[in-house]
């Protein structure tokens, strides 16, 4: 019996997933205990019932029909994404929200599954080629698309994530170094522009050499490196073209004690939170910042700081474990699948997880800016938790699946 | 959607390609997990201890648990200041919404005043919070619906309530915001009337709303002490409308009262005009709120001639009966040198004994006896009289004064100094000075608190009277005694006199100093005395300040508001009989003793006691009346005739006087007549327009004022 289930079921995906969902929900109800929250609580369960709905679905779903309706779920995405802009609603400054009923819909959360089955669907016809620089642009152009549209929320955060998937895609679709870092040179960049002119001539160096060492024509390396420095220089103009919250954001991530009480608050009070959970934590819903919400909209994109004060470094580790357990089974699979489509669609899945996971942890650490990700499976929203759901019920069918070429 | 890989010849196989590439991803990944766990062990493990401190000053609240401040309270256990908690109303237009015009209609109904002055304050939906009503009284504030109005937000204010208003403003000084004591006894004696707070720690969380936490220990707050005092609110009280009413009439810009219990130097009574309200700091200017008693100094004039008898009397230069020439009233008084400074007498004597120059303040006969007396005695009298010295009060702000040493004398300071010039005193000093007169010759030291806190910091110990010097023999303080009776009974201050009462007292009245010279027009006038003069109880000092209104003698301005005070302490029998007249002897038998207003039994003992009897009319338990008349001679065992008068009323026993009222508000009048020991019937209510009987009639204790009332004007 348990060899058949096995043999059918990605235990490992399946479970920790399951699991951090159940963090997920013990973490949301602490978050939201006393802040006058409490439906918070009770919409995440239901959220929960419908995204155990959608895996098992999903998981069983003709696998061949999941590749057939690739193209066409990401052209509806992309015309979601263009309703949305013309008839959503605002949510801090950024309409990414279609209401219904009392629930709120994020179709950018559902755009990335499907720019990841497109382009997957997309790499896998025998004649494309990463190496081809026609192929390569078109492959560019179905990320790009909804990302263009998701900027113009605006939406930073997602937008990221769209870039760390495409770029883990076009790495294991075997393109070039060279056009690897022709993606990663002018964000690379453009950070270390930000952080003033040494690290940028630095990076500028650093990144020529590496052109430089790729053999690749000089033309086109003069080009790409042209654009990376292009891309540098004009960091200030776009810094001036941000939103004043995002400057904020960045001007915070850049000297965090800068203004404690203002844009730094969130970083500082994640930070003390987590911080003074300790080696074991000060017990479930003893935590006395998550208690006295010091840490505002905890139960978003700050959910991590509730294992980390509530469990201290015991509950902190373990998130991240099964987070590397998921991510790991995630990449395995990926190189175990038969199918080229799956392959792609298993690697780009994971990869996008991985980035929520990286920039949202990173995020509550401060180890990186506060850009709005939420932590898969621990996050309250149900766009997220569905779409999340989604993604493993996606993988769970790759893994069925696998010996389908 | 084949397996292989695409894509033109690679170098390495396929298969191995795509291990690298998973290889690649997993190290990727492992790194970054890596980084954050290592992150984890460093903000969790390493710099817990850090986080944790920073995490419990946010959300450790600390609570102040107020100490009560402490009471004040006059010698009699009357309360002059005590604790109230006043309510303020605000609200926040944002919650209240549409419920503001709830708000707006309920605080109307209470506070009379137009809905609209509400509406307007509330008028701006995005404000979270405004003042619609401060520091209201918590019967009035307990009529408003509070738990019908959402969005009012009712605060409790601790505030200190000076009962008496003005009584005694400036002696009891006021407090700050922070309920810190800031001028006057509430400075004083800040250290016992504060107490010490308490804490509690609370939970704090990121909206700032506290929460109570088991974990941190409670530390209850220690109230203060009460603070009693030598004051008599009565006297107080009486000092206080006298002193208004003497002001107003002579046109004064500012006049005090001193009343001094000789025999202990307990502060009876501490009044000034201009008066403040310590209710109403808001008003209070720093310069009417200083105690003037003891921070202003003066040139005191002929009041100082105490100093200049009581040399020349215990240097043995002079004898009451012998005589000087008066000068009619013209003299120059050599100065060395050949030169001479010119000295004026008010009332020009020809030849008098120097009891009554005394008795007529001759400025010439005491510019004359000087030289006898000579600076170093006079100079060393006037520092024996505490002139020249703080009196030691325990009240903030007491300036010396100014009394030259002999060294820095010129030849004009000896002869002008016998009249009261070239010397700066403060009231508090003189009347002192007259306070150790009249305990025969014995100078005490002032005090104003009754008593201080015990070993285990109760307020049970009694402050003792203490003694500073003797002054004087007590034969030459019956002899200037005996004359200054006379000043009151033939001399320039007959004004004083109070039937039935022997006072002594002198007269002062003084040039004053205005930018370095004598300002034509501006003078102090002051009159101090003390009675009974033969057994005295209570020592008055009566000052004004550049009285206009044509009379500035000493005699003419202050000694009828003496009069004044002393007629209605006379009169209050209650207190009255502390004032226990001895049975005097005379040559041809006893001087017949006032009894009027004691007890019967009290009455009867005094007699008894002088060998006299008495035969009393009636039953009632007050005298009223008595035959023979007080100061006359009677022979000795010789019967008095006492009459009394029966009543309810008088069982409470005595008279009071009844205050004025008007103009107060109930509460406040109420406690006005309470001091008198007065019943109150109330019609209506607000602020008292009308009263029955009028202000200044003679009650008997217990009687009954009808006061009229009506609701102030809205919008006022």
């Amino acid at each position: 019996m348990l060899n058949y289930i096995q043999r059918h079921f990605d235990l490992q995906i399946g479970i920790a997933s399951f699991l951090l969902a159940l963090i997920g929900l013990v973490s949301v109800y602490s978050a939201t205990y006393d802040a006058r929250a409490s439906d918070i609580f009770f919409k995440q369960l239901v959220w929960s019932g419908a995204g155990t709905i959608v895996v098992l679905t999903l998981t069983l779903f003709p696998f061949r029909l999941l590749q057939t309706i690739s193209i066409p779920a990401w052209l509806f995405s992309l015309l979601l994404l263009v309703v949305v802009l013309l008839l959503g609603k605002t949510v801090s400054g950024s309409t990414s929200w279609f209401n219904l009923g009392s629930f709120r819909i994020q179709p950018s959360e559902f755009a990335k599954i499907t720019t990841v089955l497109a382009l997957a669907s997309y790499l896998s016809r025998s004649d494309v080629s990463l190496r081809n620089p026609r192929d390569l642009m078109l492959a560019t152009g179905i990320v790009l698309a909804p990302v263009a549209l998701i900027m113009m929320q605006p939406d930073f955060g997602t937008a990221v994530i769209y870039g760390g998937m495409a770029f883990a895609i076009m790495y294991w679709g075997g393109a070039s170094q060279f056009s690897l870092l022709a993606v990663v040179a002018p964000g690379a960049a453009a950070v270390a522009a930000l952080f003033g002119t040494t690290p940028f001539l630095i990076v500028v160096a650093v990144m020529g050499v590496l052109i430089y060492l790729t053999k690749e024509h000089r033309l086109v390396a003069a080009v790409v490196f042209s654009i990376m420095v292009l891309v540098g220089i004009s960091v200030q103009f776009i810094y001036d073209g941000l939103r004043p919250y995002q400057q904020k954001r960045i001007d915070t991530f850049l000297d965090p004690g800068a203004d404690p009480l203002g844009a730094g608050y969130n970083i500082l009070q994640s930070k003390v939170a987590i911080g003074s959970g300790g080696v074991f934590g000060k017990g479930y819903l003893h935590g006395s910042q998550t208690q006295l919400n010091f840490i505002p909209e905890q139960w978003t994109d700050f959910i991590f700081c509730v294992p980390g004060e509530e469990f201290g470094f015991m509950g902190a580790a373990t998130v991240l474990l099964l987070f590397a357990v998921f991510l790991m089974r995630g990449v395995t699979l990926a190189s175990k699948v038969k199918s080229k489509y799956a392959s792609f669609v298993a690697i780009g899945l994971t990869a996008t997880i991985a980035t929520h996971v990286f920039i949202n942890i990173g995020m509550a650490l401060g180890l990186f800016p506060v850009i709005g990700v939420p932590l898969p499976f621990l996050s309250y929203g149900g766009s997220s938790l569905l779409s999340n759901a989604a993604m493993v019920g996606i993988l769970m069918n790759l893994y069925t699946n696998r010996k389908e070429y | 959607m084949t397996g292989s890989p695409a894509g033109p010849a690679p170098a390495v196989p396929p298969h191995e390609r795509h291990r690298r590439r998973t290889l690649g991803i997993k190290i990727a990944l492992l790194l970054f997990f890596v980084i954050l766990a290592l992150r984890l062990v460093q903000i969790q493990v390493l710099r817990a201890s850090e986080f944790q401190e920073i995490a419990r000053k946010q959300y450790e609240a600390p609570i102040v648990l107020p100490a009560a401040r402490g009471a004040i309270m006059d010698r009699n256990d009357k309360v002059l200041v005590s604790n109230s908690t006043f309510v303020s109303f605000c609200a926040d237009p944002k919650v209240a919404g549409n419920e503001r015009d709830d708000i707006a209609l309920a605080l109307a109904r209470v506070f009379k005043r137009p809905k609209q002055v509400y509406l307007d304050l509330m008028r701006d939906p995005k404000k979270r919070f405004v003042v619609l009503e401060r520091n209201v009284e918590p019967s009035r504030a307990a009529k408003v619906p509070v738990a019908e109005l959402r969005g009012l937000i009712v605060m409790n204010e601790p505030r200190r309530i000076f009962h008496y208003e003005h009584v005694a403003g400036q002696l009891l000084g006021v407090t700050g915001v922070d309920h810190t004591g800031l001028s006057g006894l509430e400075m004083q004696y800040d250290r016992w009337l504060r107490g010490v707070d308490g804490s509690v720690t609370m939970q704090r969380d990121a909206l700032n709303r506290t929460r109570a936490s088991a974990e941190y220990p409670r530390i209850e707050p220690k109230d203060g002490l009460n603070l009693e005092l030598t004051i008599d609110a009565e006297y107080q009280q009486v000092a206080e409308e006298e002193l208004a009413k003497g002001v107003a009439k002579m046109k004064a810009e500012a006049g005090l009262v001193l009343m001094v219990d000789p025999s202990t130097g307990e502060i009876l009574a501490l009044a000034h005009v201009p008066r403040v309200d310590p209710n109403n700091t808001a008003t209070l200017d720093q310069a009417t709120l200083r105690n003037r008693s003891i921070t202003d100094m003066f040139e005191p004039g002929s009041v100082f001639k105490i100093v200049t008898a009581t040399a020349a009397l215990e240097k043995g230069v002079v004898k009451p009966d012998e005589t000087f020439y008066g000068e009619k009233g013209r003299y120059k008084a050599p100065i060395g040198a050949g030169r001479t400074i010119p000295v004026t007498d008010t009332h020009p004597l020809g030849n008098v004994t120097f009891r009554q120059a005394v008795e007529q303040s001759s400025n010439i006969v005491m510019a004359k006896l000087s030289p006898r007396i000579g600076a170093q005695t006079m100079f060393e009298t006037a520092r024996r009289f505490g002139f020249g010295t703080l009196t030691g009060i325990e009240l903030p702000g007491e300036t010396q004064g100014a009394l030259p040493r002999p060294v820095d004398w010129s030849g004009a300071t000896l002869p002008t100094m016998a009249y009261g010039y070239g010397v700066g005193v403060t009231p508090l000093q003189l009347v002192m000075a007259y306070a150790a007169l009249a305990n025969k010759g014995v100078l005490m030291k002032p005090f104003v608190v009754r008593k201080v806190p015990d070993e285990n910091g109760e307020m049970n110990t009694l402050v003792q009277p203490s003694v500073v010097r003797r002054v004087m023999s007590e034969e030459n303080a019956t002899l200037l005694t005996g004359m200054f009776e006379g000043v009151v009974q033939k001399g320039t201050a007959t004004q004083a006199k109070v039937e039935g009462l022997r006072i002594a007292g002198k007269t002062g009245t003084a040039r004053k100093v205005v930018n370095g010279r004598y300002k034509p027009g501006d003078y102090t006038a002051s009159f101090v005395g003390f009675f009974p003069a033969d057994h005295p109880r209570i020592v008055c000092l009566v000052m004004l300040d550049n009285p206009r209104g044509g009379l500035y003698f000493g005699g003419l301005a202050s000694a009828p508001i003496f009069k004044g005070i002393a007629e209605k302490i006379f009169s209050i029998a209650g207190k009255f009989r502390e004032i226990a007249p001895t049975v005097m002897a005379s040559a041809t038998g006893v001087i017949v003793p006032d009894v009027r207003n004691m007890k019967i039994d009290d009455a009867e003992a005094t007699l008894e006691a002088g060998g006299l009897d008495a035969d009393i009319e009636d039953d009632g338990p007050i005298v009223i009346g008595q035959t023979p008349a007080p100061g006359t001679t009677a022979e000795r065992g010789a019967t008095v005739t006492l009459t009394t008068v029966a009543g309810p009323a008088a069982a409470t026993g005595g008279f009071a006087l009844v205050p004025d009222v008007r103009g107060l508000t109930i509460r406040r009048a109420m406690n006005s007549l309470a001091v008198q020991h007065l019943d109150v019937v109330i019609i209506g209510t607000g602020t008292v327009v009308g009263q029955t009987p009028a202000p200044g009639e003679r009650l008997r204790r217990g009687a009954s004022v009808t006061i009229r009332c009506e609701a102030r004007q809205s919008g006022t």
